[in-house]
């Protein structure tokens, strides 16, 4: 398998504060990573450095064999990067309809292309809010507008940063469907969750961070048996 | 009955441009988080564009098309002056701290007033009228001009068009969706830098046709600025930030207080506006229209430094400075010691400003307010009681005090922009006051004989005074930070919610941060009072406002030292260029500019992150 994005050596700062150390990982095409750790360990800081959002980023990222750390966010976007955000972060006063628009872009050869009405049929709870204001949407239905947005960029890779996180245990299952429909349209994924939950029936391989550093790489047979590694870097 | 009617219909015709000046103001703020000080600009350069091109093109083009087309030809070309500025100035400094921009757009209004003066000459200016519409219609039997019926259309018409463009092109709905969060935004792959100079054309625009609408109505003059854009600030906060039928109603209710105001209240008629705008605040802290804001995303990167109390270097450079300053009456003259106590005055003015709004964290529009309480404080004293000086020295401070503490308790329950523009509002209500209660204050003519006791009547010995004033004051700040108060003030600024986890009262730490920032601000103005022998509304006007956010920002807000350093350089680079030049607003707003493209974070903030590390590793080298 030939990799679809390389991270090398990747370091993050805020301000003065350092958050990310030499994080190198990649990802295959048509792979589903999961990036684990616990609250703080750098995962929402990895996918936010990967978008183009931190400004003070060192080390390489690789998409599809071109460089685009230090790129701007919208560059990066259009070079098929998606980017789910861990807290939604819809557009509350615009309509459904409108948030699918923010996120249109044109189509990319070789990858999915989706319509507002393709994504309709993969979230039908978004088809009849079609006309609502996004900010008078449940959490659920606001975080399946967030992927169906993200979708709309018809990109190649999508971050999804804590995806399932504070949904009711139904949405959590409907949630893990679109994983899988995402994966069968041949899409490669990096999921950030606490510990393997909800994307267990996904993933292929998992990642682990812990302050900032990587600490566990390793396919899901791998994980499975370490239990050491998931004694000592995520339970709490 | 019909005279109301038609005093009512010029209100609304009044609003048509009003309007037009505050919707591009509050389009372009919503997007960009710019607070544009250059908006007043483009109104005035859209009636000086369109005062020459009405008036060149109506032989040419015959009346109608050279009148109508000469107006949207200039409003055209302000726009394209607008993207340029987006373009050259202030795309290079959006990663700046949030007001920096501010600073920029205020250097370019500067600069605009003496560009038109040199182009158009300081005359006023008559436009061409409306041809056709020169007349008056009878309305009710009284005769009302023709020309002013279209304006009343016009407002609406443009709000229909800016309500259509925002919701049905998909260019308006990113800008609706990059005023709630322009990163994400980004990361949905939207070219931000393309969204914002559309924003900044648009609003150029709207403004100049704003002001190109008005030339029939009114002469062009080179004041139109200042005067403008007080109240589309005013009108954009009444209405809602980013709220565009809000910037209607507010404009509607802004003309219609400024038609009636003047007849049913002349005494109060200019503190009126500002009364409304208090009120409506007090009441709907975010205005009419506009909506609670999401809690600003925290730009990543832009975390603050921790501020650190001198090192032994530092502090014993400090020391020599003082001593130098307090050995210089030994070498220079009169009005070399009275500038300088001049600038040790606003030096002590920008650390009480910085102390709110750098360290509060409630940014100040008005700071103005609390140097003249100072300034009159000492000024009634010495006019009713014939005082000595040091009881005024003591009654301004406490004066300023008050005021501060009486407004303060207002203002630290509101937020961002809005904090800002009711201290805005109090300022001017106090400007007015001053102004308009003449048997008190003396109005215009202000207050005179407000000169230093026999003791400290030698420029020198005033000069001693003023410096050891100002430094006990600025050490007795600089504590003040980097006490227990200190900390608690900067918790609150940093992250309300975690400060009240932790137990802390925000509203009461605010307001006695104001409270203390307005009595430091009232010293200096006692001092500046004595310095100049007199007092005048001035002292509580915008410009004083605006001359300690221009310190402030210079100097670099995110620093302890920045503000001493800005007040320095600025008042030392306008007492000087006034004298040197007729031009110098052009040179000064020139060099503001270019401050802050070479300097985005400030002359002692560059220092800190560039020059500092540099010379050594050592942590306590911070100021």
């Amino acid at each position: 398998m030939t990799a679809k994005l390389v991270v090398r050596g990747l370091n993050a700062w805020y301000g003065r504060a350092h958050i990310l150390f030499d994080v190198t990982l990649s990802v295959a095409g048509g792979e589903v990573l999961a990036l684990l750790g616990r609250n703080g360990a750098g995962k929402t800081t990895t996918l936010a450095s990967l978008m183009g959002l931190v400004p003070a980023v060192t080390g390489d990222v690789i998409l599809d064999g071109v460089p685009i750390a230090g790129l701007p966010a919208h560059r990066i976007a259009r070079l098929g990067l998606g980017y789910v955000p861990e807290d939604r972060r819809i557009f509350s006063d615009l309509t459904v309809a409108e948030n699918l628009a923010v996120g249109r872009q044109p189509p990319r050869p070789g990858v999915p292309a989706w319509t507002p009405a393709a994504l309709f049929d993969l979230f039908p709870n978004l088809a009849d809010l079609r006309h609502r204001r996004a900010g008078q949407m449940s959490g659920g239905e606001q975080q399946m507008l967030t992927i169906a947005r993200t979708l709309m960029g018809n990109p190649s890779v999508i971050l999804l940063d804590e995806p399932a996180e504070g949904l009711a245990p139904r949405i959590v299952a409907q949630m893990a469907a679109v994983l899988r429909t995402m994966k069968a349209e041949g899409l490669t994924l990096i999921v950030s969750e606490q510990n393997l939950h909800f994307a267990r029936s996904v993933v292929d391989r998992v990642c682990i961070l812990e302050k900032g550093r990587l600490r566990f790489e390793g396919t899901m047979a791998t994980f499975d048996g370490a239990k050491d590694v998931k004694d000592r870097y995520l339970a709490i | 009955m019909e005279f109301f009617v038609i005093q009512a219909l010029t209100g609304l015709a009044s609003a048509s441009s009003l309007f037009l000046v505050a919707s591009g103001l509050s389009i372009i703020f919503g997007v960009t988080r710019i607070v544009n000080f250059a908006h007043g600009s483009f109104f005035m350069l859209g009636a000086y564009v369109a005062y020459t091109l009405t008036t060149a093109w109506s032989g040419p083009l015959g009346a109608v098309l050279g009148f109508w087309g000469g107006l949207l030809a200039a409003a055209a070309v302000v726009a394209v002056v607008g993207a340029l500025v987006e373009i050259l100035i202030l795309r290079r400094i959006y990663g700046a701290p949030e007001l920096f921009p501010l600073l920029a757009t205020f250097g370019l209004a500067l600069m605009v007033e003496d560009i038109v003066t040199l182009i158009w000459g300081p005359e006023d200016l008559l436009g061409p009228r409306a041809p056709g519409l020169e007349g008056a219609v009878s309305i009710l039997g009284q005769p009302f001009p023709a020309y002013d019926l279209v304006l009343i259309a016009l407002g609406p018409a443009v709000l229909g068009l800016l309500w259509l463009l925002l919701h049905r092109t998909r260019w308006g709905v990113l800008v609706r969706a990059a005023t709630q969060d322009r990163a994400m935004v980004a990361a949905l792959g939207v070219n931000q830098a393309r969204l914002f100079t559309g924003v900044f054309t648009l609003g150029a625009f709207l403004a100049a046709l704003g002001g190109a609408v008005q030339i029939p109505r009114e002469a062009v003059h080179h004041a139109l600025d200042m005067q403008i854009i007080v109240e589309a600030f005013v009108i954009v906060v009444i209405g809602g930030l980013g709220s565009v039928p809000g910037a209607f109603l507010a404009a509607v209710i802004v003309a219609e207080l400024n038609a009636f105001g003047i007849l049913l209240f002349p005494k109060i008629s200019l503190v009126l506006l500002f009364l409304v705008m208090a009120v409506v605040l007090v009441l709907r802290p975010h205005g009419l229209l506009g909506r609670a804001e999401e809690a600003p995303r925290p730009a990543p990167g832009l975390a603050q430094t921790p501020w650190r109390p001198l090192g032994r270097a530092a502090g014993g450079a400090v020391l020599a400075l003082v001593g130098a300053l307090a050995a210089l009456p030994l070498f220079a003259g009169d009005y070399t010691l009275s500038v300088l106590s001049e600038i040790l005055i606003f030096a002590l003015f920008a650390a009480s400003l910085h102390l709110m709004m750098g360290v509060g964290g409630m940014v100040s529009f008005g700071h103005a307010a609390y140097f003249g309480l100072g300034a009159y404080g000492a000024a009634l004293l010495v006019r009713f009681l014939e005082a000595p000086m040091s009881l005024g020295l003591l009654a301004g401070p406490l004066l300023a005090l008050a005021g501060a503490a009486l407004f303060g308790w207002f203002c630290v329950r509101l937020s961002g922009v809005y904090l800002a523009m009711l201290t805005l509002a109090f300022a001017q209500i106090i400007w007015s006051v001053a102004f308009q209660w003449t048997p008190v204050t003396g109005g215009d003519n202000g207050i005179l004989g407000v000169w230093p006791s026999p003791w400290a009547a030698d420029p020198a010995l005033f000069y001693l005074l003023t410096l050891a004033l100002c430094a006990a004051a600025l050490t007795a700040v600089r504590h003040l930070i980097f006490s227990p108060f200190g900390y608690a003030v900067r918790a609150c600024r940093d992250s309300v919610r975690r400060a009240g986890a932790i137990g802390l009262d925000r509203l009461r730490t605010q307001w006695l941060c104001f409270t203390l920032a307005g009595g430091f601000a009232g010293l200096a103005g006692a001092l500046y009072a004595y310095l100049k022998g007199s007092v005048f509304p001035e002292v509580l006007s915008i410009p004083v406002s605006i001359d300690g956010l221009v310190m402030v920002l210079l100097g670099g807000i995110q620093t302890v030292a920045g503000p001493l350093v800005g007040a320095g350089v600025f008042k030392a680079l306008s007492i000087h260029m006034s004298s040197e030049t007729e031009l110098w607003q052009l040179v000064l707003g020139g060099f503001i500019v270019a401050l802050v493209i070479a300097f985005p974070e400030g002359i002692v903030g560059i220092w800190r992150r560039r020059v500092a590390p540099l010379r050594a590793e050592r942590p306590d080298a911070e100021g």
